[in-house]
């Protein structure tokens, strides 16, 4: 594409006079077509797609392998013991529901907010947004001790004729997990009918132009179908925001409700969406940057899109530091020695490293954004958002196994040690979601192109007829 | 099980599968966490691991078939279903607890102590109650075994060995029994005794030989020494006000143990305000030492110059008491020689303890240990002679044993027999030589002499497995015997059940060899059973019906020993011992002293292939599935030891690699080490080299020799540096400053103490230690005024920490054996466990106890989070676990203030689907859901008992009564610390408890409303040396 | 841009489904849209790759009831989820649960909120299939190939020949006069090209392997068999424990109850007294009760008495127990002798208690089913039944002496 027309730097003017650009270059509706269908049209994928599938389907076979292991054998193969009944399986679920936060953020709230320049990015983050979650979904499912009759949470009339008992916040979670990952599913396809219209018309072949048709449910763009779609995508981005601040409150829940000193706070809710946007952003940006370089969308992504969402990672940043500060403070200040031992011992005790490096990546290292080349310096801003995943992954850790492993009764201390096994489904999560991502990347529309059309200009139906028309 | 074959084949193919090395590599990758590089033993890991194989081998196999097998004509009073007790007695090492035996179905399944038994009083120790167990050991022996030399053994029958006896014994019969020994334990049945003389009438030539690894022989040969005669000492510590015990742990390891912690309970009842007071001498921290007032940590050797100085010390004041006639005011006398400068703490105590048991002469007691050297048990006898003891607190009756020689004497005797040749046919009766002989004697080489040997035992052990022939030898449960307690009493031995295994007792095979054709083992216990009847009640003319009662009640009444008024002998000038004696500094040179002490899980090893007793946590160490060589912080410091690593420990010339356990209060420069390890033909839960099962710990008898039986100086300790994590239930990792500092923190809130005086003061001083708002509710509480009202109380002052309580609980509730990979990784499954801590300088700590189970609290905060509804409030205030619903989220357990709730990671009865565990099945309670894997659970507050008190009570058409419902862990208390029963009625014992002033609800400052009670400990410390006291509870470490 | 021309699927022997016009732009689209609306044409829509604001006026569409769909979806989930727990918990099914009240709204917030949530979304969700007329996965449109570029930066306006003011030429001149720049005529599809094929296949494919395993399932229920029903997971359904009277390989009699042993004393089983337990005194059968015999006695013995022995002897004692008549009725059992007959009456009662205990002739032992203090107790009411057959008149009371015959 051409790289006459606006320079990126452009997009970083903070003249208030003119609304600085959304995307570079001199794009136009077909460009942007080509650009954003190239992708998922490559005649023969990149080798570095083939090389990052193997390496995250290892994992993720791993992950499948060791979910097997565990069914089959017991929840023991992993290190968790009495008292620290909760370790990784809770950890790594409570990352990646937060994880699952940032994409339902940017395309549901940012959406209300009219903040155009999400359209390039909210694609993206809303894919991820649903494989975080169905990865999350994963662990509480498997983490219990009979797997095999899981379906006792859920109310369905029963031989029994016993119900579940909705005090517990448990129950609550699967809801309020599941409510969510449905919701954030069909807004991802929502958005994406346009689109697979799009790919549909390009196809080629056959067989796949029937399976996009199926999958585009025969969207013709006309006027009708637009204002409905329209409406929809309103309604369903109002019922969404208020699901991105209740989820992650809720998952809060299944500490504070709690009687464990460290855990029972009502700051919890709070503390938590905040971490989540925290840790989903970070997510986001960590996925964007090689797609962006991959995938040449240089100008649709640009660095002012780095440099908002940075903005708001410091934001949160401060939020979870505030938190940090917070906890402690109301633990000396209401005085209960438990509560305030809790915290000694996070800071002090065996785990002394899992809450430094907890608070040196979220709290500290994130203040580097203050600094305008951290935020629009690629290879500066990398490293930091890396730090953030890891210091957010160390927070839950944190709170669940320094304050599990030491609570009440001296007598019943005892320290976790992680299994080979916690490791490895660890990293296998990591893997199952890469694949998801990755397959993403491959076969669908990576960018909203309708959206990103409607911020083109030319894209309103006011201006003087007959404008000048690219090829 | 289930009758399709279908699955067993499914089965046996996993077995296979579990049998490959692939799979077993599998295995040990398992945790590398819980690994520990002395290896994972394959078959207990095997039998753990097949646990979790059990879901996938019954996975698409049938529903099981049951069958139903009435019988044709039910015998009268046996109801299906319906459990019966019988009385019996239980005789270990010559140490007798009277029993109460239930049996279902006709299967003994559970233990009880029995109430109307002087010496049991209702209450067992840990073995008892663990007994159950061994009698279902699937590693028992199970036929006779023959190993002609050379040859590999191959199992043979009784009508062999008979055949062989018949012609053997009867060659030996001519020749009067030359060439023939014995060798059997200590054991106090009568009949075994008649039996004994019958057979060395038959061979007048033989050779009777009795060894016991740890005997009572010093305290035989210290009363002899003071009196002359055999004597056996009696104390009665209920009248006792001041108690000094000289290395004795009278309330563990005594004979009467269960009678004398009993007593001592009731004598610290503080409401009668005559509460007695306790100092222990040891050098190592025993059961008795920590209920102790005072306890000063001496090495083993000191103790006896204690005992010296203590003797000098009363005598001087008893002389002056004497001066000025019935004045009994002790005074300081002038011109008394002064006492030379001893040790601060030793000469505080020595003075303070002196003067506190005289002032209560005729109402003290002072003890010796058999640990201790025969000179400090006769110094013992002077003293409570001195302090008018004798007749009023300390009693005196005949000591059976008094003829025989001392055990290592008899033993040293026969390994001098065995050397000169003169033994050919050597007949073992249940003792195991090679594994517990001195070191020094060589047992192994000598035994190899005899050209016969024959071992009967419950196992085929050590020893067994070197002879020639191995009879199985019946259990208790299944034998007819007798047995007298310590103080005499005579009670009869029933069977509960026929030999699972053709075993026989001693005293039919005694009766075989002497040429009996049938034994008929209750006839001959009949006999011995006339004759003492006949001395004990010779007007009771109807002995049949004297037997059926004696039977009945598990004892013949007034068959005690008639108490005696012995004369001392030489009168005594006590002299005190030179001061360096009672340095308490290390000793020079860093010879340190090594003190052998008897096993609190495994007694002398007998018990070592019991997974109940060595899952049990030791009292004072919470050590399970091993040993270790315990030493003090300063110890261990100026050798340079560091926790959780091993030793290389030497004793003349022999060595032994064991791990090290710092104990606070272990004597300085003394090495206690427990014995009873390191078995290497125990079976496949303690060791068993043949299948491949290393064992569990190491063999502390390997330093054991004839000079040092009980402790000896000269050992040398060289840390190896190699890491060795042991199984500890409690203070795990090293504990760092800001745990330290938080667990001292709440001490004193968790367990709540106070000296004596101070409790006086404000004898609700418990109620006020934690300080909270009112504690209300956003809602209407429920209410539980009608009906019943289950709850619980625990006296701390009274707990001992004896154990016997945890391994009522396992044998009631069908708790799992986890092993030692799982308790590595935390996993113990003990429904009620004794968290015991520290307090106080860590060389002299004070130790406190506390029992905990699930408290049922009424506003459970395990239960509100339970998705499932899997745990709910039962109407009458049970946190009921309903295993069916559990889907195992743990968040209850999470959620659980007092951790007492335990999961099941694995499937841990699997194994138990494998061929040839039928019979290990049978020791489960039918009563009582066995747990599958994935599922919560906890205490229940043994609700099938009270399901069967209502039941009962209903039958007999009568309302519950106080009483009518004993939990598993209350009826095994020896103390009496534990009651439950019904808060709402007025007049129960626990809802008395409840209003006592010392009751405090632990943690009810969170609102959880807990139905478990505990009263506050009251010490009694000694004014004169309480500030000592105080600074223990003030700094708790 | 290729020229539209016409494929060989549609000949022109086809009747036409409406004109395709292509513009340069969105606002040419718009005004066209307004122009063609003016001109009094209904059945026509804008077609773009994106939404145009202002089209809806141009065309002047109304805006939908949507958001009051969504508004009443929510509504529905508040009442259903309060409801729902609220009858579950605490109606149905209500558990003391950490002592706390069986419905309390703040426990319940959480899941309500979700619920709302959840059922605005999903029908938010439906709206743009009902409104949008999604799927449609056959349309004329789809025909003509420049139609494709729709989605990608083509404008068109299309207009139904369904539309009353439709005339092929005519429309096609108004829409080339607004500018315009290709005007196409699409016409009908041809038969069977309407939706793939594949789709129907593949449908019918999924609806059939979708019914087998129910039916599965109900052949299985439906059939005997004589195995045990599958058990898939054991949990704790096998227990290893020996259940009363149950089986065990250990012993030769395959029971897991042992015998008792002969000689041994259970607890509770000493019967030292011989007259209360056996029925004995001074080495003969007892002439008396070993209690004293009460109201209550008398009471307790009667209602054993008809539990246990009524079926055979009779309410009376006269022996005609149903099970006897019936028995006999099909001449199996001799009579029996009535229980007040002579030689029974003369019994003492310590024989009598001992016949109960043991049994006699063709009457099996009670010993095992009835405790001792009732045994004494049927004793006692059997004497009373005894003495009711030869008590003098005078002694039965006033009112009852009518009753007898």
């Amino acid at each position: 594409m051409s790289t006459t027309g606006i320079r990126p730097e452009d997009t970083m003017s903070d003249d208030p006079r003119r609304r600085a650009p959304l995307v570079t270059g001199s794009p136009t509706f077909s460009t942007v077509t080509e650009v954003i269908c190239r992708v998922a049209e490559a005649p023969k994928t990149p080798l570095a797609w083939y090389v990052a599938m193997v390496v995250s389907g290892a994992f993720a076979g791993l992950f499948l392998v060791l979910t097997g292991h565990l069914l089959v054998t017991g929840v023991g193969v992993w290190g968790n013991n009495a008292p620290v009944y909760w370790a990784f399986d809770i950890t790594n679920f409570v990352f990646w529901v937060g994880i699952g936060h940032a994409g339902t953020l940017i395309s549901a709230v940012l959406f209300i907010l009219r903040q155009k320049w999400r359209t390039s990015i909210n694609r993206l983050a809303e894919a991820m947004t649903v494989f975080a979650v169905m990865v999350a979904g994963l662990f509480p499912a498997i983490h219990i001790g009979r797997v095999w009759v899981v379906y006792w949470l859920l109310p369905y009339p029963n031989q029994m004729g016993i119900w579940p008992n909705f005090r517990s916040p448990l129950l609550w979670d699967v809801v309020a997990v599941t409510g969510y990952a449905t919701v954030s599913a069909l807004f991802w396809y929502v958005g994406m009918i346009p689109d697979l219209a799009t790919l549909r018309d390009r196809a080629r072949h056959r067989i796949r132009r029937l399976v996009l048709g199926a999958a585009a449910l025969g969207w013709r763009g006309s006027a009708r179908q637009w204002q409905h779609y329209e409406k929809a995508y309103l309604l369903l981005a109002a019922v969404a925001t208020p699901l991105v601040v209740s989820v992650h409150s809720v998952v809060s829940f299944d500490f504070a409700v709690s009687i464990i000193p460290g855990w029972h706070t009502t700051i919890f809710p709070v503390y938590f969406v905040a971490g989540a946007i925290f840790s989903g952003l970070a997510m986001v940006i960590t996925l964007l940057i090689p797609a962006r370089a991959f995938l040449g969308l240089e100008d649709l992504v640009t660095i002012r899109h780095f440099d908002n969402i940075n903005k708001v990672i410091l934001a949160t940043s401060l939020m979870v530091g505030y938190a940090y500060g917070i906890e402690v403070f109301s633990a000396w200040y209401g005085g209960g020695h438990y509560e305030q031992f809790a915290f000694l011992n996070r800071a002090y005790g065996p785990y002394w490293w899992a809450f430094w490096t907890m608070v040196v990546c979220n709290v500290a290292v994130p203040q580097l954004f203050w600094l305008r080349v951290f935020r629009t310096q690629v290879w500066l801003m990398l490293p930091v958002v890396l730090l953030v995943n890891v210091g957010m992954w160390f927070e839950r850790f944190v709170i669940i196994v320094t304050s599990l492993s030491r609570d009440y009764l001296p007598s019943a201390w005892r320290p976790f040690t992680p299994t080979w096994v916690d490791f490895g489904m660890l990293l296998g999560s990591f893997g199952v979601f890469f694949f998801l991502f990755l397959l993403f990347l491959r076969f669908l529309p990576i960018v909203a192109m309708a959206e990103m059309k409607t911020i083109l200009p030319g894209s309103d139906g006011h201006g003087e007829v007959g404008q000048a028309k690219h090829e | 099980m289930p009758q399709s074959p279908d699955p067993k084949r499914h089965w046996r193919s996993l077995e296979e599968l579990a049998d490959t090395p692939h799979f077993r590599a599998f295995l040990e990758a398992e945790f590398p966490a819980a690994d520990d590089p002395g290896g994972v033993s394959r078959r207990r890991w095997l039998q753990l691991m097949g646990a979790s194989l059990a879901l996938a081998s019954v996975g698409g196999c049938y529903w099981e078939q049951r069958e139903l097998l009435p019988a044709v004509d039910q015998p009268v009073d046996r109801l299906p279903g319906k459990p019966l007790h019988f009385a019996t007695a239980l005789d270990v090492a010559g140490a007798v607890q009277g029993l109460m035996v239930t049996s279902h179905d006709g299967r003994p399944i559970k233990i009880e102590g029995n109430g109307a038994h002087p010496l049991s009083l209702g209450a067992t120790d840990a073995f008892a109650q663990a007994s159950i167990l061994s009698l279902y050991d699937p590693d028992r022996t199970r036929r006779v075994v023959r190993s002609a030399d050379g040859r590999a053994p191959q199992s043979s029958t009784w009508d062999e060995f008979e055949r062989f006896a018949r012609e053997h014994f009867g060659a030996l019969r001519d020749r009067g029994g030359e060439g023939l020994a014995v060798l059997a334990g200590a054991s106090a049945s009568p009949t075994l005794a008649a039996q004994r003389a019958g057979f060395l009438a038959a061979f007048p030539q033989a050779r009777w030989y009795e060894y016991e690894p740890l005997s009572r022989d010093e305290e035989i040969a210290g009363a002899r020494l003071v009196t002359g005669g055999a004597l056996r000492t009696q104390l009665d510590l209920a009248r006792a006000r001041a108690v000094l015990t000289l290395d004795a742990d009278l309330f563990a390891e005594h004979p009467a143990a269960l009678r004398y912690a009993r007593d001592f309970a009731r004598s610290r009842e503080v409401a009668g305000g005559r509460t007695s007071r306790l100092y222990a001498v040891e050098p190592t921290y025993t059961i008795t030492g920590m209920a102790a007032d005072h306890r000063l940590a001496l090495r083993a050797a000191q103790v006896a110059s204690f005992a010296q100085l203590l003797e000098w010390e009363v005598a001087r004041l008893a002389g002056l008491a004497a001066a000025d006639g019935a004045d009994d005011s002790p005074a300081e006398d002038p011109e008394a020689p002064p006492a030379p400068p001893y040790d601060a703490a030793v000469a505080q105590l020595v003075r303070a303890a002196a003067r506190d048991l005289w002032e209560h002469r005729g109402e003290s007691v002072v003890a010796a240990g058999p640990r201790q050297p025969a000179a400090v048990h006769a110094a013992v006898h002077r003293l409570n002679a001195m302090l008018r003891n004798v007749g009023e607190t300390v009693h005196y009756t005949e000591e059976p044993e008094g003829a025989r020689p001392a055990h290592h004497e008899a033993l040293a005797a026969l390994v001098e027999a065995l050397r000169g040749g003169t033994v050919e046919t050597l007949l073992i009766l249940g003792s195991n030589p090679l594994y517990n002989a001195p070191a020094d004697l060589d047992f192994a080489a000598a035994f190899e002499q005899a050209k016969v040997r024959i071992h009967a035992s419950l196992y085929r052990d050590e020893t067994g497995r070197r002879c020639h022939w191995h009879l199985p030898e019946a259990h208790f449960l299944e034998s007819w015997g007798d047995a007298r307690s310590f103080d005499g009493t005579y009670s009869l031995v029933q069977p509960l059940i026929e030999p699972l295994f053709g075993g026989r007792t001693a005293i039919e095979l005694l009766a075989l060899l002497r040429g009996e054709a049938v034994p008929r083992p209750r006839e001959l216990v009949r006999a011995t059973f006339a004759s003492i009847a006949g001395e004990v009640a010779p007007e009771e003319l109807d002995l049949q019906a004297l037997w059926r009662r004696t039977l009945h009640d598990g004892l013949l009444a007034g068959s005690a020993y008639p108490r005696q008024l012995p004369g001392l002998l030489a009168p005594h000038r006590p002299q005190p011992p030179p001061p360096t004696e009672l340095d308490r500094g290390l000793p020079a040179g860093g010879e340190m002293e090594l003190v052998f002490c008897r096993d609190r899980s495994v007694f002398d090893g007998r018990f070592a292939n019991n997974g109940w007793l060595q899952e049990t946590p030791d009292p004072l160490t919470k050590i399970t599935w091993d040993n270790a060589a315990l030493l003090s912080p300063a110890t261990a410091a100026a050798l340079g030891v560091e926790a959780d690593t091993r030793v290389r420990l030497s004793y003349q010339g022999r060595e032994v690699e064991m791990p090290v356990y710092i104990l606070p209060g272990q004597a300085a420069g003394s090495v206690a080490l427990p014995l009873g390890y390191g078995r290497t033909a125990a079976g496949t839960v303690g060791g068993d080299a043949e299948a491949g099962v290393p064992p569990v710990g190491a063999n502390a008898y390997r330093l054991r020799t004839s000079e040092a039986l009980a402790f000896g100086s000269g050992l040398t300790l060289v840390p190896t540096g190699t890491p060795y994590r042991l199984a500890t239930t409690q203070d795990h990792h090293a504990i760092d400053t800001v745990g330290l500092r938080g667990r001292a923190r709440r001490l004193g809130e968790l367990i709540r103490e106070a000296p004596l005086d101070e409790y006086l003061a404000h004898p609700d001083f418990a109620r006020h230690v934690v300080h909270h708002p009112p504690l209300k509710s956003l809602w209407e509480e429920w209410s539980y005024e009608e009906g019943h009202r289950w709850g619980m109380s625990i006296d701390l002052s009274k707990c001992i920490g004896c154990n016997a309580c945890v391994v009522a609980c396992t044998a009631e509730n069908n708790v799992p054996v986890v092993g030692r990979e799982r308790v590595l990784m935390g996993r113990e499954m003990h429904w009620i466990r004794v968290d015991r801590y520290f307090q106080g300088d860590p060389e002299e700590p004070a130790a406190a106890c506390q029992p905990l189970t699930c408290h049922h609290c009424e506003n459970a905060p395990c239960e509100q989070v339970c998705p499932v509804a899997a745990t709910v409030h039962s109407r009458e205030g049970l946190n009921d676990m309903v295993y069916n619903r559990c889907v195992g989220t743990r968040y209850c357990a999470i959620n659980c203030p007092y951790k007492v709730r335990r999961f099941n990671y694995f499937h841990y009865f699997g194994d138990l689907d494998q061929p040839g565990n039928e019979v290990a099945n049978m020791a489960f309670n039918p009563e009582v859901t066995v747990r599958g894997r994935g599922v919560m659970e906890k205490c229940t507050f043994c609700v099938q008992r009270i399901q069967n008190a209502r039941i009962e009570a209903r039958n007999r058409r009568r309302p519950l009564a106080d009483g009518d419902i004993r939990t598993a862990c209350q009826q095994a208390c020896p103390a009496e610390a534990i009651e439950f029963g019904d808060l709402n009625d007025p007049a129960s014992r626990v809802r008395t408890a409840h209003n006592d002033d010392r009751a405090y609800g632990m943690l009810a400052e969170l609102n959880v409303k807990p139905r478990t009670a505990y009263l506050a400990r009251i010490r009694n410390p000694n004014p004169e040396l309480s500030d000592a006291s105080d600074e223990h509870d003030r700094h708790p470490a | 841009m290729s020229e539209a021309t016409p494929s060989p699927e549609n000949a022109p022997a086809e009747k036409p489904a409406l004109l395709l016009a292509e513009f340069d732009s969105a606002a040419a689209l718009v005004a066209a849209a307004r122009s063609v609306r003016e001109a009094g044409y209904s059945r026509f829509d804008a077609h773009s790759p994106f939404p145009i604001h202002g089209i809806d006026a141009a065309m002047g569409l109304r805006s939908a009831l949507l958001p009051w769909l969504v508004f009443f979806a929510g509504v529905v989930g508040l009442v259903v989820a309060l409801g729902v727990q609220l009858w579950m918990n605490a109606v149905d099914y209500p558990l003391n649960i950490s002592g706390k009240p069986l419905f309390s709204l703040p426990a319940n917030v959480p899941i309500t909120y979700e619920l709302i949530v959840l059922l605005a979304g999903g029908t938010a969700f439906l709206g743009i299939f009902l409104f949008g007329r999604l799927p449609e996965l056959a349309h004329p449109l789809f025909v003509s190939d420049r139609f494709r570029r729709v989605t990608d930066d083509g404008f068109f306006l299309s207009i139904e020949a369904a539309d009353e003011r439709f005339d092929e030429k005519a429309t096609s001149a108004l829409l080339r006069r607004l500018g315009a720049r290709e005007v196409e005529t699409v016409f009908e599809p041809a038969a069977g090209r309407a939706i793939p094929v594949a789709f129907f296949w593949v449908g019918i494919l999924a609806a059939v392997l979708a019914l087998l395993p129910p039916l599965w399932i109900a052949r299985v229920r439906a059939t005997r068999s004589h195995n045990p029903r599958v058990q898939l997971i054991f949990d704790m359904h096998l227990q290893p424990t020996y259940r009363p009277q149950g089986a065990s390989p250990l012993f030769a009699d395959g029971r897991a109850a042992r015998p008792p042993i002969p000689g041994t004393v259970a607890r509770g089983q000493l019967y030292e007294d011989d007259h209360y337990y056996r029925g004995l005194a001074d080495g003969g059968f007892a002439e008396r009760f070993p209690r004293e015999v009460t109201m209550e006695t008398m009471r307790r013995g009667e209602e054993r008495f008809r539990i246990y022995c009524s079926a055979c002897h009779g309410l009376d004692g006269q022996g005609e127990g149903m099970t006897l008549v019936r028995a006999q009725a099909r001449g199996e059992w001799i009579p029996l002798l009535p229980l007040s007959a002579e030689p029974i009456a003369a019994q003492p009662v310590g024989e009598l208690f001992n016949t109960i205990t043991h049994g006699i002739r063709t009457m099996p032992a009670y010993g095992n089913q009835i405790p001792v203090e009732d045994r004494w107790a049927i004793v006692a009411h059997l004497r009373a039944l005894q003495y009711s057959r030869r008590a003098p008149l005078e002694e039965v009371p006033p009112e009852d002496r009518p009753r007898l015959r």
